[in-house]
């Protein structure tokens, strides 16, 4: 796995896939039985504290005291980090906890505790940023913040973010690379271009006509191959051009068509043509 | 590594505030007084004469420790070790803590050092307790204050003996909930452990329990079986060992989150 610096790497893979278990890894959570892990040139069993000196992290659910208020947790890192006092009220504006005032952890909700957990993680301005899935429990609004957050950080503090997550379309709107996971193997590793191209060549498009078998007939003259599925027409992605034609065609041949439907495929077949491909 | 370790234990002792473990060191520490401050203001009219009398302090001292140390002292080191350290458990903050930029190390020997500040918090208050029995009721009209010095060096000796004799319940304690995740491991084994100390007591090798040392400095017994050694000897063999096993142990852990 290798992450490129400035990336936005989003790390997908089902559940129970192995995405955690590596970022617990890369953080020195879990003993190596073998390989080596090396951040920002340097060995990470050599370099520990160096490296996490500059990484911050979220695994898994956030890890807050629950007696605390928001910013007495991040007082308890900003003590290790020794960073300046102003980066707690800064990260606390940046996620939205700056009114939290003395409310202590354990009355926030889901969302909140979510958000006090990026808070630390960006405490000390890292260079590298580890999430594992850091959007669960928030609602559509705070996912499209933290979206832009991370968006922002990346941007403007060249921030490397590596972001785990099972669901693709929320890595398609963050990630400009992705590594793919499954049973604990790497699948696939590359820009998100190159899995979206893939993603593309396997998807379908479904045609429901009021003509099944002259459909059928006018698809296999143009050499397309044709499945049929629950009472409609499974056809391989085409050019939209192509699109265009055969439904063009249909409407002049008196078909009735009711949709032309593009099926994009979701991780679960992506990962299946990969593990194919393999 | 020293401004490190400083570091640390600020970030240790962060994580105390408003917590079971900070309550529980101001409660263990005046309840004994107060429950002997009431019982003398019960007796008002004993105060006047007990109060000029030259063993006054000792007196106190003598009972408020024999209470102290039976029951209070060992049950509150237990559940106080065992809640200062399960707090990453608790809050599911270990993965965080072993992703900050400080060594193992730093982590073992500060969470260790917030659990004895406490508790030297914790004797502190008791002190301050057993002056106040004393001291406190020369605030009403007729009770003098006391005749008698403070013995605040005997007072040094006597909780400096009681500290040593509770070590090893901290190290074995510390150790234990550095280990599992579930409160009831620690807490269970460290009573099981202190019935057994308390079962043992007038046995002739009841020094082998590791629990039984702030007893056997309440009961006065200052040496082992025949031999002139000191229990509080063992009692830090014991704590040495035992912290020494526990930080092993936390290092080699494979699965640190």
């Amino acid at each position: 796995m290798q992450v490129p610096e400035n990336s936005i790497y989003g790390f997908l893979g089902p559940n129970g896939a192995g995405k955690t278990t590596t970022l617990k890894l890369i953080l020195g959570l879990l003993k190596k039985q073998a390989g080596t892990v090396t951040v920002f040139g340097k060995s990470f069993d050599r370099d520990r504290i160096a490296i996490l000196q500059q990484t911050g992290s979220l695994i898994e659910s956030p890890s807050l005291y629950s007696q605390l208020t928001a910013l007495e947790n991040l007082k308890v890192f900003q003590a290790i980090y020794q960073c300046p006092t102003s980066y707690m009220q800064e990260v606390l504006n940046l996620t939205g906890l700056a009114d939290t005032g003395k409310k202590t952890a354990g009355q926030f909700s889901l969302g909140m505790k979510q958000r006090v957990g990026i808070a630390v993680a960006l405490l000390n301005q890292p260079k590298l940023l580890v999430l594992d899935e850091p959007t669960n429990g928030l609602d559509p609004n705070g996912i499209i913040e933290i979206r832009e957050l991370l968006k922002r950080i990346n941007r403007e503090k060249g921030t490397t973010i590596l972001i785990s997550s099972h669901l693709l379309p929320e890595i398609e709107k963050l990630a400009t690379h992705t590594g793919i996971i499954h049973k604990g193997e790497l699948l696939f590793q590359g820009p998100l271009e190159e899995l979206l191209i893939k993603r593309n060549q396997s998807s379908h498009i479904l045609l429901d006509t009021g003509n099944m078998e002259a459909t059928r007939s006018l698809l296999q003259k143009y050499k397309i191959p044709v499945q049929e599925e629950s009472g409609k027409l499974l056809i391989p992605a085409q050019p939209k051009e192509c699109i265009a034609g055969i439904n063009h065609r249909l409407v002049s041949e008196g078909i009735s068509v009711y949709a032309i439907q593009p099926i994009q495929n979701n991780l679960e077949t992506i990962f299946m043509n990969l593990i194919n491909e393999n | 590594m020293k401004t490190l370790f400083l570091s640390s234990f600020r970030s240790e002792w962060l994580k105390t505030r408003r917590s079971a473990a900070s309550w529980l060191v101001i409660a263990g520490g005046f309840l004994i007084p107060l429950i002997l401050l009431g019982a003398r203001l019960y007796q008002f009219e004993k105060l006047p004469t007990e109060n000029i009398h030259p063993q006054l302090w000792l007196n106190i001292s003598q009972r408020a420790w024999q209470y102290m140390s039976m029951l209070l002292l060992p049950m509150g080191v237990i559940l106080i070790t065992s809640l200062v350290t399960q707090t990453e458990f608790r809050n599911n903050t270990w993965k965080q803590v072993h992703t900050l930029p400080q060594s193992l190390t730093t982590i073992f020997t500060a969470k260790l050092a917030v659990i004895m500040v406490l508790l030297l918090q914790g004797f502190v208050l008791f002190n301050i307790g057993i002056y106040l029995i004393g001291a406190a009721p020369a605030l009403f009209s007729g009770v003098p204050y006391p005749a008698a010095e403070f013995p605040l060096q005997k007072s040094m000796q006597v909780t400096g003996r009681y500290i040593i004799g509770c070590l090893p319940i901290v190290a074995l304690q510390f150790l234990l909930s550095l280990q599992y995740r579930n409160f009831l491991i620690p807490i269970g084994a460290g009573f099981g452990l202190y019935i057994a100390s308390m079962i043992a007591l007038n046995w002739k090798h009841g020094y082998i329990m590791p629990y039984i040392y702030s007893a056997y400095t309440s009961a006065g017994r200052n040496t082992i079986g025949n031999s002139n050694t000191d229990p509080l000897v063992l009692a830090s063999a014991y704590f040495t060992g035992t912290i020494i096993l526990g930080y092993l142990l936390y290092i080699q852990k494979k699965d640190k989150a």
